[in-house]
């Protein structure tokens, strides 16, 4: 019980600066500018270029948003987000899109997809998708203390 | 006289081609599957676009603001400013692109150009727009 409350405790003193960033993008360029904002936004971040490296990131440490980009070859997006799922459900997952909101909505609107960031997007924008993860996986992460309490 | 005729017929073709070249299926439809054609057609061009500029696009906009962020030189800032007034600029037009949903097309000095441009009404707001 004890464990649990210092738990409890240990969420309500988060906040952004503890924040912490899976970043899977598979072009560097993009990748080490999300990097920078995401670093001056004040979160940790870790970048990743490829789907075995983000699962067994997502496996062995605890993240609070994964941001992917939905352009990387290859990815089949339903199955991933499934995954992502399995490992941690009070995670926050944002894809980043280019395509009319419309196809998103129809192919992707009952997946686990949280967020939807189109792109061009610039700090601000950034700063906004970070600040509502943050608030909801925190919430999630109440949610499923309180039941074990 | 042959040339004549290849002349004359060039012309019956290229007559043709800017009177009706529907099928006699497509006449009967009415013009509602051209319409559609044009849309699908529109359609692809645009997000073809929106999606080949996104990337280099983001890049330059967020390294813009890093930049806007650490500059204490007074005119460097200015300067970075005036690029994210245009790069915002920029980004509204793709924004645009990406919302088309009907062909529409606006005259241009002579030349027919896609129409992009919504209503108020059916504009987004800003945090729409960028997170669902």
């Amino acid at each position: 019980m004890s464990q649990t409350k210092a738990s409890a405790k240990d969420v309500t003193m988060l906040n952004m600066k503890n924040m912490e960033v899976l970043l899977f993008d598979n072009r560097n360029d993009q990748s080490l500018m999300i990097k920078e904002m995401l670093k001056q936004i004040g979160c940790r971040v870790s970048p990743v270029m490829i789907k075995h490296d983000c699962l067994a990131k997502l496996i062995n440490g605890r993240y609070d948003l994964v941001l992917f980009d939905h352009s990387i070859p290859g990815l089949d997006v339903t199955s991933f987000v499934n995954q992502l799922e399995i490992i941690d459900r009070c995670m926050s997952v944002a894809m980043m899109v280019t395509l009319p909101s419309r196809f998103y909505e129809g192919k992707y609107g009952c997946s686990g997809i949280d967020y939807l960031i189109f792109k061009p997007f610039g700090y601000e924008e950034l700063l906004l998708l970070v600040r509502e993860a943050f608030q909801s996986s925190l919430k999630l992460k109440k949610i499923i203390l309180n039941k074990w309490e | 006289m042959e040339t004549r005729r290849k002349v004359n017929k060039q012309l019956d073709i290229g007559d043709r081609r800017k009177v009706d070249r529907r099928s006699g299926a497509d006449r009967r439809s009415g013009w509602d599957k051209t319409e559609g054609h044009l849309l699908r057609g529109t359609l692809a061009a645009t997000a073809s676009m929106v999606f080949q500029f996104s990337r280099p696009f983001t890049i330059i906009l967020g390294y813009v603001d890093l930049l806007l962020n650490r500059s204490k030189e007074k005119h460097t800032k200015q300067k970075l400013v005036i690029i994210k007034e245009q790069l915002e600029i920029i980004s509204e037009i793709l924004d645009d692109f990406r919302e088309v949903d009907n062909f529409k097309t606006k005259n241009f000095d002579g030349m027919e150009i896609l129409d992009t441009k919504r209503l108020m009404e059916e504009e987004p707001n800003k945090l729409d727009r960028k997170i669902l």
